[in-house]
């Protein structure tokens, strides 16, 4: 992809973000939605009609049950076991992320934690920021006189 | 002794408790103390921003570059209807080379299409698909020094708001820079996020639209209705192009001044342009321009912005003590021309980045 193609693409993209539904989108989109399953059933593929001819049999379905839960309890031994293996090194953690948490105090510290560590990495330039219009000269002038 | 009659008696009774009303009335409202000329002018104010904000919306940009990334950057100002089909008038300076403009009313946005823009006097027309309630447009040659203006316009990111001031002049330069037509200078205190704003007279009819605010805000210039009508009659001739005249003349002003103070003298004859093919020389003194008569500097201005192109035109000079006319056809102002340049405009970003608050300080 070149340089043009990629910045019309990026033009795109930013201005679909900000794109509004039309005003009776809403009402209607249940009953679309409704309308849209009962017209166009999903397809079923050969492979899919038969793991479901197999899976679909109670002692199968019994098995999978079983093997999910095994692998589900040793994915969390093993986390335990790594995470108690000794205290994490604060100096690890981000400073910033530090000073926060200790200056936390309230109930809500944990949200606010959760809060603090999705946005740590969200980069702060890259937030939409409005610029408000007033020129400060009419917006053409000329410094000699012509006509 | 006379006794009065039952006719006498009946109206007598029905008009006693009027009487009586009407005193007691009389003397509540000389007991209450007279309004203020501030309460009766914020009443005044009051009563016009309700009836005609609806007519203000907010108009919004979205510039996409590979500087700005996938967010883009965002512009803000103020707009006005000015009939009932969605057409609005607005800055230039917002529409600028965005990838996306839009109108803003009560939270919901509407695409607006560009129908017009010209940078150089600063306007641009959109329209949306909306039933607008449009504001009446009034000449502004009855306006005096003191007159008082009343603008409507969107501050900011705040809701829309009134702002009341006085004319203070009419200008055709500021500092050392000529504007290209007469501009009303009102004292309105105005802020970013309000270029675009109708200025209007205390009765709600248009006279201009705010174009520039200098000195923190506290003066503000508005592009007036008469050149606000010329560029919408060129744009609608011109598939939304605004044609400025050119003669090709570059004028200075002389001193002294000849045949009755007149100060004006041809400084330049630019190459391949009207003036050029005609009978004007550097140095000789303007006298006329088409109709108006020119005295000093400023009066050009007026007399070449509102000079059709493709009409044609007299140009009456003095040369060694004589009376010289040309006849020629205007030409179109070439959009390159060295001598018009764009200011950059004063682009304060919002509340949130209060650090980079800039207002006022990129006057030449």
């Amino acid at each position: 992809m070149n340089d043009a193609s990629q910045e019309k693409l990026l033009k795109l993209l930013a201005i679909k973000k900000l794109e509004q539904p039309s005003s009776n989108y809403f009402q209607s989109v249940e009953s679309n939605f409704h309308r849209r399953l009962r017209n166009r059933p999903e397809p079923v593929s050969f492979w899919a009609g038969i793991v479901d001819s197999i899976l679909g049999r109670p002692s199968w379905q019994y098995a999978t049950s079983a093997a999910f839960a095994m692998i589900a309890l040793m994915a969390l031994s093993t986390t335990y076991l790594r995470n108690s293996s000794g205290p994490e090194l604060a100096s690890n953690r981000p400073e910033y992320l530090m000073n926060e948490v200790e200056n936390m105090t309230s109930k809500d510290a944990e949200t606010e934690l959760k809060h603090l560590i999705l946005t740590a990495n969200m980069p702060t330039d890259k937030a939409l920021q409005a610029s408000y219009v007033l020129d400060t000269i009419p917006s053409a002038h000329e410094n000699t006189l012509t006509f | 002794m006379r006794t009065p009659s039952l006719s006498s008696l009946t109206l007598r009774l029905l008009l006693a408790p009027g009487i009586a009303t009407g005193f007691s009335f009389l003397s509540l409202t000389a007991a209450e103390p007279a309004k203020s000329v501030f309460d009766q002018v914020g009443q005044e104010v009051s009563s016009l921003y309700d009836r005609y904000k609806e007519s203000v919306v907010k108009v919004k940009s979205l510039t996409v570059t590979a500087e700005t990334g996938l967010n883009g950057q965002s512009y803000e100002a103020s707009g006005f209807f000015v009939d009932t089909q969605g057409t609005l008038l607005t800055t230039a300076s917002v529409i600028r080379d965005s990838d996306s403009v839009w109108v803003e009313i009560d939270g919901k946005r509407y695409d607006a299409k560009i129908q017009g823009f010209d940078s150089r006097s600063g306007l641009a027309v959109l329209k949306i698909p909306y039933q607008s309630k449009p504001l009446p447009m009034a000449s502004q040659e009855k306006l005096n020094i003191g007159s008082a203006v009343v603008s409507i316009g969107f501050p900011y990111n705040l809701p829309s708001s009134p702002t009341f001031g006085f004319v203070a002049g009419f200008d055709t330069q500021y500092k050392d820079s000529f504007f290209i037509t007469t501009h009303i200078r009102a004292n309105l205190a105005i802020s970013p996020g309000q270029a675009g704003s109708p200025v209007m007279t205390p009765d709600g009819k248009v006279i201009g639209m705010l174009v520039a605010g200098m000195d923190d805000g506290k003066i503000s210039y508005a592009l007036p209705s008469s050149a606000i009508k010329k560029i919408r009659e060129d744009m609608q001739a011109h598939n939304g192009q605004a044609r400025h005249a050119w003669v090709g003349v570059g004028v200075t002003a002389s001193s002294p001044g000849v045949a009755d103070n007149r100060t004006v003298r041809v400084h330049q004859i630019y190459a391949g342009t009207p003036a050029e093919k005609s009978d004007i020389r550097p140095g000789d003194v303007i006298l006329k321009i088409g109709r108006f008569e020119i005295f000093k500097p400023s009066d050009v201005i007026d007399a070449s912005f509102y000079a059709r192109v493709g009409e044609p035109i007299n140009i009456t000079v003095m040369r060694d003590g004589r009376v010289v006319e040309s006849s020629l056809t205007l030409a179109t102002r070439p959009v390159t021309n060295p001598v018009v340049e764009k200011v950059p405009s004063m682009m304060a970003p919002g509340p949130s980045a209060p650090d980079r608050f800039q207002l006022g300080n990129k006057a030449p």
